[in-house]
């Protein structure tokens, strides 16, 4: 065996330990917890699409792939917590490879091992991961069509690229807001494989071909396809165009469903600022579970000094790529930032990926720079990891009785205007 | 075509296969709205619809009006509604969500439920819920257009209003529409509560409607709807029949 190989086996047995780790948290008491409002809410709404042809009553105006994957973990599992929350949990355990191997592209195998570790322990990514809402599907889909289209561009190979199309087409049959990376990474590809004078002209024609109608065609009929249930009702294109301007309407004016939500922290711009949160409640025969996920301040506050830092190492080292990472988080995170309307934590989800994998890139090339670097990695992880237990545990709902963490959870009202949602 | 093995794994793809790749995923992509349109229409519009002069039936209640679409397995359809209420009160899922998880796939028997508990509150949501409605059109009397656009606060120049920004597009105006495809039409009791006959009938012709079925219904189950609007209602019911030149409801 190779060096090269040696090392490869390595990594790839580390991130999948990581990504056994990540499993075991998401795990975490989860089958007898009871379901939340929101993950009854998103089964009948499965129903109501696939038998009906219905959107809602549930989140109408977001994309319907959650639909067709809770209908199926419905089918497979029956209604119960682990069977409707079944796509979440699978998705969520499936981005930890994905952002290894995503930051692993840009800063190696440390900065690879990093990466899945900071969102195997994300508050915010365990609790997401545990709901039968969608919003953990955009930090998966959104960093995979990324991954795949740069190993495109490595080798250029047909099949990356489709591949990329696809994902990006599930990432915005879950919400629109992977359209972002998708955007960033159109332009990106498009600039590095038309800008290439080592191909021949008819080999660039081509491959500039293939992007086109991967990144841009194969993900709009990927969205458009996710909606076939709903073209049963007896619908046409237009009836379709006009639910989504509906849908954009409402997305642009969205103040949430109940007069809780208005009370939670829903400013975008202080993400990578200052801790922030989101709280919710489920309610079983002993009473409510709160569940709080509460961004863990030593991974995402770095995100925007890591990104500016990254940056100037591209203009320092004449690497273009590395100013990619920093163009994704300012891509995703911006546009809500700068919104008008609220926009809470969970949404957050989508600028994830991009934002660890860009503090653990930085990292893993300044300890690389760093005498006792590896030492220093190494106790960044450790600190993230210690911070992030008992943030964990509030988001997986198990603090309620953690001396300490049950004035933390007190702190956070639970969503009392939102009436009980029966048990199944 | 070259074959998978003409190029070794791991190489970049031929220029010729690459390009032949673009071209074939971009057929591919154009193929799924053209079936998605015509999977689409094909469940709507039953062969003849339109050409013949329409069924005119009279329905006792609102929750009738339902039963009687779904019984003819009307399946997307754009309803107009002639009268004084929206009878669209949603429950947002509330009154299925027990019964919706017992399993996956319980949504037939879920909708006979459904179309059992329409209520003059509901029934258009229902008929919506259960496929029946993709969209509808509420032809408004005047007197209750006037007290509706003021309680939005909106003024007459508004019409036709769509109403909220929702997955049900509804639309609100004085006067039917006027379509290109054929309607289901419901004329309740209670516009003669509000209007007279001749008013809607006028309305109704220039609008020139196509109508796949005429439901004339006397909302015996509504409260708020007068016993002299009900015998205006069966009377028009009657006379719109002859002069279609359809069988007498």
């Amino acid at each position: 065996m190779t060096p090269a190989t040696e090392e490869a086996r390595r990594f790839a047995t580390r991130l999948a330990l990581l990504t056994a780790v990540a499993a075991g948290l998401r795990l975490l008491a989860l089958p007898g917890q009871p379901p939340l409002a929101d993950d009854l809410s998103a089964a009948v709404s499965a129903v109501n699409f696939l038998e009906r042809a219905q959107v809602g009553p549930t989140m109408w105006q977001h994309p319907r792939l959650r639909d067709l994957l809770v209908y199926v973990a419905l089918w497979a599992c029956g209604p119960s917590k682990l069977g409707l929350v079944l796509p979440s949990l699978l998705i969520g355990v499936a981005g930890v490879p994905v952002i290894g191997l995503l930051a692993r592209r840009f800063g190696g195998d440390r900065a690879g091992l990093l990466a899945a570790l900071l969102l195997a322990i994300d508050p915010l990514h365990v609790d997401y991961s545990r709901q039968a809402v969608q919003e953990v599907y955009t930090t998966l889909f959104g960093a995979a069509g990324v991954l795949t289209a740069l190993r495109f561009l490595d080798g250029r190979r047909a099949g990356w690229a489709v591949a990329s199309g696809l994902l990006f087409g599930l990432g915005l049959a879950t919400k629109w807001s992977v359209a972002l990376p998708l955007a960033v990474t159109v332009l990106w590809t498009l600039w590095r494989a038309g800008s290439d004078r080592s191909a021949a002209a008819p080999a660039r024609r081509a491959q500039l071909a293939l992007l086109a109608v991967s990144l841009l065609l194969l993900p709009a009929a990927v969205y458009l396809a996710t909606w076939a249930p709903w073209f049963r009702g007896g619908r046409s294109l237009v009836d379709w165009i006009d639910l989504q301007r509906a849908m954009a309407t409402e997305a642009a004016h969205h103040a949430g469903f109940n007069a809780a939500d208005s009370e939670q922290p829903h400013r975008a711009a202080r993400w990578f600022l200052w801790p922030t949160a989101y709280a919710d409640a489920a309610f079983g025969p002993a009473g409510p579970v709160p569940i709080v996920a509460i961004s863990n301040p030593l991974t995402w506050l770095p995100t925007l000094p890591a990104a500016a830092w990254l940056v100037r190492e591209a203009r320092r080292a004449g690497r273009p790529d590395l100013a990619l990472l920093p163009a994704l988080v300012a891509a995703t995170w911006l546009p809500f930032a700068l919104a008008s309307r609220p926009i809470w934590l969970h949404s957050a989800l989508a600028v994830l990926p991009f934002a660890l994998a860009a503090v653990a890139v930085a990292a893993a090339r300044l300890a690389a720079a760093a005498r006792d670097g590896s030492r220093r990695l190494l106790a960044y992880a450790l600190l993230a990891t210690l911070a992030a237990a008992p943030l964990v545990l509030l988001a997986a709902g198990l603090a309620r009785d953690v001396p300490g963490l049950d004035d933390v959870v007190r702190s956070y009202r639970p969503a009392s205007s939102e009436p009980a949602a029966p048990s199944p | 075509m070259p074959g998978l093995a003409d190029h070794p794994a791991g190489a970049a793809t031929p220029p010729a296969r690459t390009a032949w790749l673009a071209a074939w995923l971009a057929a591919c992509c154009v193929a799924v709205p053209v079936a998605l349109q015509a999977g689409g229409l094909s469940l709507r519009e039953p062969a003849g619809v339109g050409r013949r002069a329409p069924t005119v039936v009279v329905a006792r209640t609102d929750a009738e009006v339902v039963a009687a679409w779904r019984a003819r397995g009307y399946v997307g359809w754009t309803v107009v509604h002639a009268g004084r209420f929206l009878h669209f009160v949603d429950d947002e899922g509330s009154r299925l969500t027990r019964r919706t998880l017992t399993e996956a796939g319980t949504g037939p028997a879920l909708d006979r439920l459904l179309e059992a508990a329409a209520t003059p509150a509901d029934y258009l949501w229902t008929a919506a819920s259960l496929r029946v409605a993709r969209r509808l059109f509420y032809v408004s009397p005047p007197g209750a257009l006037r007290g509706r656009l003021a309680a939005l606060g909106r003024a007459a120049e508004v019409l036709p209003l769509r109403i909220d920004a929702a997955a049900i597009p509804r639309t609100l105006d004085a006067l039917p529409p006027s379509l290109d495809e054929p309607v289901l039409l419901d004329v309740n009791a209670s516009w003669f509560d509000d209007a007279d006959a001749g008013a809607l009938r006028e309305a109704l012709r220039r609008a020139r409607l196509r109508c796949g079925l005429v439901i004339v219904s006397l909302a015996e189950d509504a409260a708020d709807v007068s016993p002299a609007a009900r015998s205006a209602a069966r009377a028009f019911a009657a006379s719109f029949a002859a002069e279609a030149g359809a069988p007498a409801p």
